[in-house]
């Protein structure tokens, strides 16, 4: 920790009780800087547009602190949805270094945000955001990118395999490797400009969807013009596509990155087995699909980080996280154990609990919770 | 307890009632504690400029002295008394929640939280369980045996009242067990005495620290002015806290209970005994806003991780609910009640 951020926190501390200056000021500061806040970046919404029905795309101008994204991260998307501040991942869809065409100073990120079976949060996204708006990010995450096979030896064949929304993070990889390393140029301009050096080797893309639900196809082509080795497959696997064909012609020192829901993750790696292909040039990003409510009488599945520690539990049914813990021998703080007293509160990173008190159903993101009153439905990351 | 009272009804319709009301609960309430937020933090800073324009004309500095003892009543009753109740952590703010917060007195939040919270809104007049019935220092109903010291406890509650904030920060820490090692049976600590020590120290030290010493000496010559209007801004708002806070479970007409009557209590029950161990006060929205809405103590005891920023719309329901159950709901002009209070503290002191 640098001495200026030692200063602000002790400062803070011993004037006025905040962990931070920044905190102390935030409401204030939130008066001229609309969203303003000391835990996330700032980005200031350009546009909103809808790709299908359940497909939103969000360009948005990042402030200037923001730390550069590499093609193929993630940010942390944070709005304020009726007062409650919510926050979801998604992949950065537009190459790294993209700048605004009307004011070349600004980046630009682009985010492909598709509506899910939780759709508190992207349902909500429509109407609570408007362009010229403000919303939150973290600095860009994820350790899903190009390697440096693939940048550096010319003849490494890279595949690109995506299922559904997988296909985002590989369009901000196509655009980096379609954009000179040395001028970038503003993306979807109608004149993309020849870069002067393109990278040469063949690249695959094989994306599977549902029979017209291809995201970004007019993208492709133009991507595909700029990079003669493009190769690009749109697959339905309804039409009898599969992907036994689809990756024929795959080498063993190709670099594969796969990218979609867990069970497509599952099948290619089969499929990469059959043929032979390695493990080790493998990269894989992908979303678990949807987790159902379970019945009441289902199991609590609970992965516990407690001091940077983690353990995975399995809870009584029928029990409150509170008393579930405590037989498994964690001890949690507790007061009054009837939703009083707010002292069993606890951070749930991610998963839905039930209030016991009003039966209600928790979002799927970060919340705190009250352990006390509180039920697993599916599976949770809890922080103690 | 009165067993005429459809107790389980009673329940549902103030469970009913509290579900209808966090359900509209949302970018509203967010912006009202922003909002006071805000306030607070104009009128902190107004104040501590305006105190050292006391040199100009004296009346900057009664001005200063105000609007820094507003900012202190805004920061100790509004905002942190029911931000740490956790009353707006569903907001998700990494800020405003009960986990994150402290306030501008010299009790830790942490410490207040743990006892208060827990021990005083579940047990609330419980006598021998809330702590908070009398503080340990006033003989305030007859569940007590009469002392000596009673004698004089009306001088003893002026001395807590001007030193509230001090003995809050003493009683939440159960100093008498920590510091003098007495001991009660079934009251297990999970946060060991040294650790409680520390906090109390390292946060009382805080508050005279900045209070005391930094602000006024950045004033630099202007020294006298600051350190004085710090002083009478903390003297006024413990004093306001003091007697708010003793208007909202003094009165005449607040019950006790024994433990015997509290054991196996059901919802229903529980909340008849919160009804009865509280009192609402009258006044504008002002008032209850400087009162951190304990004017609406009732609601507020009824349910405690409500956002103040609804008391007032669900008291007048939570009346007609009492009224037809047949159940008191003890309310007046403030003051009508603070001279209940005083007429008890008296009352008691005599045998
Ligand atoms: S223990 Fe009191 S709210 Fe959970």
């Amino acid at each position: 920790m640098n001495l200026l951020t030692r200063l602000n926190q002790v400062t803070a501390k011993t004037l006025f009780h905040t962990e931070s200056l920044g905190s102390y000021f935030e409401p204030l500061i939130q008066r001229v800087k609309p969203a303003w806040r000391t835990h996330w970046f700032r980005a200031q919404v350009l546009s909103l547009k809808p790709l299908r029905d359940d497909v939103l795309q969000l360009e948005l101008a990042p402030q200037k602190t923001w730390p550069q994204a590499k093609a193929g991260q993630h940010v942390l998307l944070t709005l304020e949805i009726n007062g409650r501040l919510m926050t979801r991942p998604f992949s950065i869809s537009s190459a790294p270094d993209q700048r605004q065409t009307l004011q070349p100073k600004k980046r630009v990120i682009r985010l492909t945000i598709k509506h899910t079976a939780d759709g508190a949060f992207t349902s909500a996204l429509s109407q609570h955001i408007s362009v010229g708006g403000f919303v939150n990010l973290s600095a860009p995450q994820g350790e899903f990118l190009l390697s440096d096979s693939v940048l550096n030896l010319p003849e490494t064949p890279l595949w690109l395999v995506a299922a559904g929304s997988g296909i985002t993070p590989f369009m901000a990889m196509l655009h980096q490797l379609a954009l000179s390393t040395h001028r970038l140029k503003p993306l979807f301009a109608n004149a993309i400009q020849s870069p002067a050096h393109k990278p040469s080797n063949p690249i695959y893309v094989v994306y599977f969807a549902k029979a017209g639900e291809h995201l970004y196809v007019d993208e492709l082509t133009v991507l595909a013009q700029l990079l003669p080795q493009l190769k690009v497959k749109l697959l339905v696997r309804k039409n009898g596509d599969n992907l036994a064909t689809a990756l024929q012609g795959c080498l063993a020192s190709s670099q594969v990155l796969i990218c979609g829901p867990g069970q497509f993750k599952q099948d290619v790696d089969h499929q990469l087995d059959a043929i032979n292909h390695p493990p080790q040039h493998r990269q894989a990003e992908y979303f678990q699909a949807p987790i159902l409510p379970k019945t009441d009488n289902g199991e609590q599945h609970i992965q516990l980080t407690q001091r940077g520690k983690q353990t995975q539990l399995t809870l009584a049914t029928n029990d409150t996280l509170l008393n579930g813990l405590e037989q498994q021998g964690i001890s949690a703080t507790f007061g009054c154990r009837i939703g009083v007293c707010h002292q069993c509160q606890c951070v749930k990173k991610s998963g839905v609990v039930r209030n016991l008190r009003t039966g209600e159903l928790s979002q799927q993101g970060e919340q705190l919770i009250q352990l006390c009153i509180s039920q697993a439905v599916t599976p949770l990351e809890l922080e103690l | 307890m009165n067993k005429n009272i459809n107790f389980d009804l009673l329940a549902n319709e103030l469970d009913d009632l509290k579900r209808q009301t966090l359900k509209d609960v949302g970018a509203i309430d967010a912006a009202y504690i922003r909002n006071v937020i805000v306030w607070q933090r104009g009128l902190e800073w107004g104040g501590r400029a305006l105190l050292m324009l006391g040199f100009i004309h004296p009346l900057w500095w009664v001005v200063g002295v105000l609007s820094l003892a507003s900012a202190k009543i805004l920061d100790n009753m509004e905002i942190g008394h029911n931000v740490l109740h956790g009353q707006y952590d569903w907001m998700n703010d990494p800020h405003i929640n009960s986990r994150q917060f402290d306030w501008d007195i010299a009790c830790d939040g942490k410490s207040w939280q743990r006892i208060h919270n827990y021990e005083h809104h579940t047990y609330t007049n419980v006598i021998g369980k809330d702590r908070d019935f009398g503080y340990g220092l006033l003989r305030l109903s007859n569940d007590f045996s009469w002392r000596l010291k009673n004698l004089w406890q009306f001088i003893t509650y002026i001395y807590l009242s001007v030193l509230f904030q001090w003995g809050i920060s003493y009683h939440e820490l159960a100093a008498e067990r920590v510091f003098m090692g007495k001991k009660k049976q079934g009251r297990a600590s999970k946060v060991n005495a040294s650790e409680l020590k520390r906090r109390f120290f390292s946060k009382g030290g805080k508050q005279l620290f900045k209070d005391y010493l930094v602000f006024p000496l950045l004033a630099g010559p202007l020294f006298l002015w600051v350190i004085s209007g710090n002083l009478i801004a903390n003297l006024l708002r413990n004093l306001w806290t003091s007697t708010i806070i003793f208007c909202g479970h003094f009165t005449s007409d607040v019950h006790t209970f024994s433990q015997a009557e509290c054991e196996n209590e059901t919802q229903g029950q529980w909340y008849y005994r919160q009804a009865l161990g509280s009192s609402n006060i009258l006044g504008g929205k002002l008032f209850h806003i400087l009162t951190g809405h304990l004017s609406f103590q009732i609601e507020h005891h009824l349910f405690p991780d409500l956002p103040s920023s609804r008391y007032q719309q669900v008291a007048p329901q939570v009346q007609a609910i009492f009224a037809r159950h047949g159940i008191a709901y003890h309310t007046g002009p403030f003051l009508r009640q603070y001279s209940q209070v005083v007429k008890r503290i008296l009352r008691y002191s005599l045998p």
